[in-house]
């Protein structure tokens, strides 16, 4: 039970830091391709034929920078709970959006990365999509509940200034990176 | 309480106050860097707009003059200055969905091509899809003869109705189509409503569809043969066109 408990705390971290990376990896890449080709983005973005013409060009011109934003807060670990929570709904947001599509029974490239626009009705990929796309809102929901994990701007942030003096459950911690934000930290933040 | 006792106790709150007072300044620094993270963001996205709409403003749209067209056949070729340049021809169906990605990524680019010089652009309008390819390419023909292909060209790829449900490129539409082209001529509406080049349109696409790599719409040619890259990618379309002008 003890050993299984201070697995989790040495994990956790970890875990986190991961998630961060591969989450930066995939919205960092897709962001500075889409912002390379705005064109592809804003076709991607009228293809699903959800936003009105006039705000298809903000958001498909903004939206990759909101990406790359994303991927660059995580990859450092700036603010990473809202980072994490951002990147959650953004890939809800998205995960709706293929699903609103697929609903209608529209043939369009999702756009994720690059293109966009119709496709043939047999080149469709909406299940994968989706699939992908939550598998990732789950790395984003578990960097939102456990940020920052190891390697963070934020630890370094949170250790500058006076010395705090430690909790039980931050010294166990102390040994690596840095503490995870205390418990009761957390949840003032996020009240 | 002995002295020693009431010292220990006054130490403790003491330390328990300052650990408080940590926390809460811990607290305010994480929310203003959330807080600056934010306006950060927003601001870059705010400049992305701003600076990707200028982008396209000018790498989208052609504001220059265009040669006069030359209605060959059933194409209309622009070409500025003498020969000796490439040959571009872009085999188009004001229907297909395809045509209009491509107008919107490339043909600004063509444009400004033959605008320069650099090319000789011409438009083969065909019809691949239905009955609204057929009209709207007829229609495109009698707007040509008004020396506005290229203005109603853009209207018809900027009005493209969907595939289905099959609406849109209605007779009376392509006629009114005409207006926000600068076409004010009973002689249009009439060509429009008669369907003058149903005929040439049905030739075209006979004689599209025998060519050495057509397939489908849109196909670009260059000095005859198929350009084989990303049709999608302007630049690459760009470097094709202008590398056969070096070659010849």
């Amino acid at each position: 039970m003890v050993a299984a408990i201070s697995r989790w705390h040495w994990m956790r971290p970890w875990v986190t830091t991961l998630a961060r990376l591969v989450l930066a990896g995939v919205f960092g890449y897709s962001g500075v391709h889409k912002i390379v080709n705005p064109v592809d983005s804003v076709v991607a973005v009228r293809a699903y034929q959800i936003l009105p013409e006039s705000l298809v060009e903000p958001v498909g011109y903004g939206q990759p920078f909101l990406e790359l934003a994303v991927a660059v807060l995580l990859l450092a670990g700036i603010a990473t709970r809202l980072a994490g929570v951002a990147t959650t709904l953004l890939l809800v947001v998205f995960i709706a959006a293929v699903a609103s599509a697929w609903a209608r029974g529209m043939s369009i490239d999702c756009g994720c990365f690059s293109g966009g626009g119709p496709v043939d009705p047999g080149d469709t990929h909406y299940l994968r999509v989706i699939l992908r796309d939550i598998g990732m809102a789950i790395l984003a929901a578990w960097v939102a509940v456990f940020p920052p994990g190891r390697f963070a701007v934020d630890t370094v942030l949170d250790r500058r200034g006076p010395d705090t003096g430690s909790t039980a459950d931050e010294a166990d911690e102390h040994s690596a990176a840095g503490p995870d934000p205390d418990p009761v930290t957390e949840t003032e933040i996020t009240r | 309480m002995s002295k020693a006792a009431r010292q220990q106790s006054a130490r403790e709150r003491l330390r328990e106050e300052r650990r408080r007072q940590e926390t809460r300044q811990r607290t305010t620094r994480r929310l203003l860097i959330a807080a600056s993270a934010v306006v950060v963001v927003a601001i870059a996205v705010g400049i992305g707009i701003f600076v990707q709409g200028e982008r396209a403003q000018s790498g989208g749209e052609f504001a220059g003059n265009l040669p006069a067209a030359k209605k060959v056949d059933g194409t209309v070729q622009y070409a500025a200055g003498g020969g000796g340049k490439p040959t571009v021809t872009v085999i188009e169906d004001f229907q297909c969905p395809y045509c209009k990605q491509f107008e919107e990524r490339s043909g600004a680019m063509l444009k400004r091509l033959a605008a320069q010089g650099k090319a000789k652009v011409v438009y083969n309008p065909v019809a691949i899809i239905d009955e609204r390819s057929v009209r709207s390419g007829s229609a495109a023909l009698c707007a040509a003869d008004q020396g506005k292909f290229m203005p109603y060209h853009d209207v018809l790829f900027a009005k493209q109705p969907p595939e289905q449900p099959v609406q849109g490129f209605t007779p009376q539409q392509l006629q009114q189509y005409g207006d926000q082209a600068g076409i004010d001529s009973a002689a249009f509406d009439k060509c429009v409503k008669q369907g003058q080049y149903r005929q040439t349109i049905t030739q075209n696409t006979q004689e599209a569809s025998q060519k050495q790599g057509f397939s489908g719409t849109p196909t670009i040619f260059i000095n005859g043969q198929k350009f084989n890259g990303d049709i999608f990618s302007s630049d690459s379309l760009k470097q094709a066109i202008l590398s056969a002008g070096n070659n010849s």
